[in-house]
């Protein structure tokens, strides 16, 4: 076990990477809370307010800065200089996917998360402050949760790709994972367009990915699914593989890296 | 301590090895050497795990460098010719990264720091290349690696810094340790190496000791036209011609590395043939 990972190497890889980027890493806090406490500025100018609304800052905060940073953390294997020196490292290769996790997913994430918290409850009690705003909520709590949960789990597996492109890509690793998901994307509306529906008779409709429905006419419709139990477990799979999926071809493709 | 068998390598269209064998043993300070794009860099880079074979196998301390396993990387330290230092200063360097090497030497780094007149308060960024280098020298050498594997390290330094060099890479050898240098700058390696390897084009085309070099070859000025015209390899210099002789009487001459080399490169089968199989 101590061959293929050490929580003591691990130790020093995020106290290493910590030397090496702290300025960097700082910034973006400064820049993350700067473009956050804009957005809640010109968020507060408007006369209606929702504080759900809020979470689109969130949501965009997460999305943009998350891939952006994600896609920066092998930046290192971009240049020969840089990518010996992070390579030659003596730790093992998942020792070092799991310090860029960490520095990726999960402290950068919370520093959003952080830098989120502080700015609505200020912000909201601001506005209160002022008579003439109003506020209302358009949303219900379960469906806000629901929204969420799909959000998080879009968002970590959209960082997950994201890290991936910055191991796999050489140069431009952002610009080129964006056309990559977008190609795969077009691959697969392609794919279920023009190969999946003509399959099946006109009369038939898939209904989501699990389900066919058939329309017979007179007023006689079926619809054709897979037992509960595997539609749970295969909309289960589809909800959380791409994040471990992601950070395994991440691994072996840092395995197979040459400079 | 390294073996390297039948290595074929490769950069898309460009063959840079087919069929490399080598044997690096312990206790040693090799040389190789070479022409620019000969190979020199690629085989390092091939023997600290950067680069995988084609085909053949590389071996180093019984590990396959592909796999890059943490027991092999601290045994294995590569200087190579371009490098990135981090923003901090040697000693925070030595904090952060010795933990990595467990037979580091903290004393032995500082040591030679202050041999090498390093200003210890600067960011390793903003020192000079040469400054920056040895920085990285002073490292390879106290973290006490088995294989310290060297690009061009003279390249960027001073002249007064190639003589240090020179002194601490002598006091670090011992029987343990395997130090491989790579250069084409070969008088900076004199009195320092004791088996030199020539590489071109991927191939190997000398590769011996420095006792059997000096009893098989010997290196000299010579007037006499006679001795010129039966040298394996002669250059005219204002003291005379420099010459490279089969040493047929035993006798005592001190080797001259750029002129050995040059007469491998130009008459490699007059100096193999000095050296019977």
């Amino acid at each position: 076990m101590q061959a293929s990972f050490s929580f003591t190497r691990l130790g020093l890889l995020i106290r290493k990477q910590w030397a090496d980027h702290s300025k960097l890493y700082l910034l973006a806090v400064v820049a993350i809370f700067g473009l956050m406490a804009i957005a809640f500025y010109l968020w507060s100018l408007s006369e209606n307010h929702d504080p759900a609304s809020t979470y689109v800052i969130l949501i965009v905060a997460m999305f943009l800065g998350g891939s952006i940073f994600a896609s920066m953390m092998f930046a290192d294997l971009s240049q020969r200089t840089t990518g010996i020196y992070f390579l030659s490292v003596p730790a093992t290769h998942a020792e070092k996917l799991v310090c860029s996790i960490l520095y990726s997913q999960v402290l950068f994430n919370l520093v959003i998360l952080i830098s989120f918290f502080i700015l609505q409850p200020i912000t909201l009690s601001l506005v209160k402050l002022n008579p003439h705003m109003h506020f209302h909520s358009d949303m219900a709590r379960s469906e806000f949760s629901m929204l969420a949960k799909h959000i998080t789990l879009g968002y970590l597996s959209l960082q997950a790709f994201f890290l991936l492109g910055s191991v796999y890509f050489q140069r431009f690793a952002f610009i080129k994972t964006v056309v990559g998901g977008l190609l795969i994307g077009v691959v697969f509306v392609l794919f279920i367009a023009y190969l999946i529906k003509p399959i099946f008779p006109s009369h038939v409709e898939m209904h989501g990915i699990f389900e066919l429905r058939t329309d017979e006419g007179q007023d006689s419709s079926f619809s054709y699914s897979l037992p509960a139990w595997q539609t749970y477990l295969m909309r289960y799979a589809v909800q959380y593989i791409w994040v471990p999926v992601f950070w395994a071809a991440t691994y072996f493709r840092l395995k197979e890296k040459e400079l | 301590m390294i073996d390297i068998q039948n290595l074929h390598f490769g950069y898309k269209k460009e063959k840079v090895f087919t069929g490399l064998s080598l044997q690096l043993q312990p206790g040693h300070i090799y040389g190789l050497l070479g022409k620019n794009g000969t190979g020199k860099s690629t085989l390092l880079r091939n023997i600290a795990g950067l680069l995988f074979p084609d085909m053949g196998s590389v071996r180093v301390l019984n590990f396959n460098p592909e796999k890059r396993q943490p027991a092999f990387l601290k045994e294995v330290f590569l200087v190579p010719e371009e490098f990135y230092v981090p923003p901090v200063r040697p000693s925070k360097f030595m904090d952060i990264y010795a933990p990595f090497y467990p037979r580091f030497d903290r004393n032995r780094f500082l040591k030679y720091l202050t041999e090498f007149e390093l200003p210890m308060d600067r960011s390793m960024q903003q020192m000079s290349y040469g400054q920056k280098k040895k920085v990285l020298i002073s490292f390879a050498l106290a973290s006490n690696a088995s294989v310290v594997l060297m690009d061009e390290p003279t390249n960027g330094l001073d002249i007064m810094s190639k003589s240090q060099f020179r002194k601490v890479l002598a006091g670090t050898i011992d029987d343990s340790k395997c130090i491989v240098i790579s250069t084409h700058q070969v008088k900076d390696l004199e009195n320092l190496i004791d088996r030199i390897t020539v590489i071109d084009q991927g191939r190997i085309l000398f590769d011996q000791t420095l006792d059997k070099i000096l009893s098989r070859l010997s290196f000299k000025i010579s007037f006499d036209n006679e001795e010129i015209k039966d040298a394996i390899y002669s250059e005219s210099s204002l003291r005379g011609n420099a010459i490279v002789t089969a040493n047929r009487s035993a006798e005592e001459s001190k080797l001259d590395l750029e002129l050995l080399y040059k007469a491998i490169i130009v008459n490699r089968s007059g100096v193999l043939s000095a050296f019977p199989s």
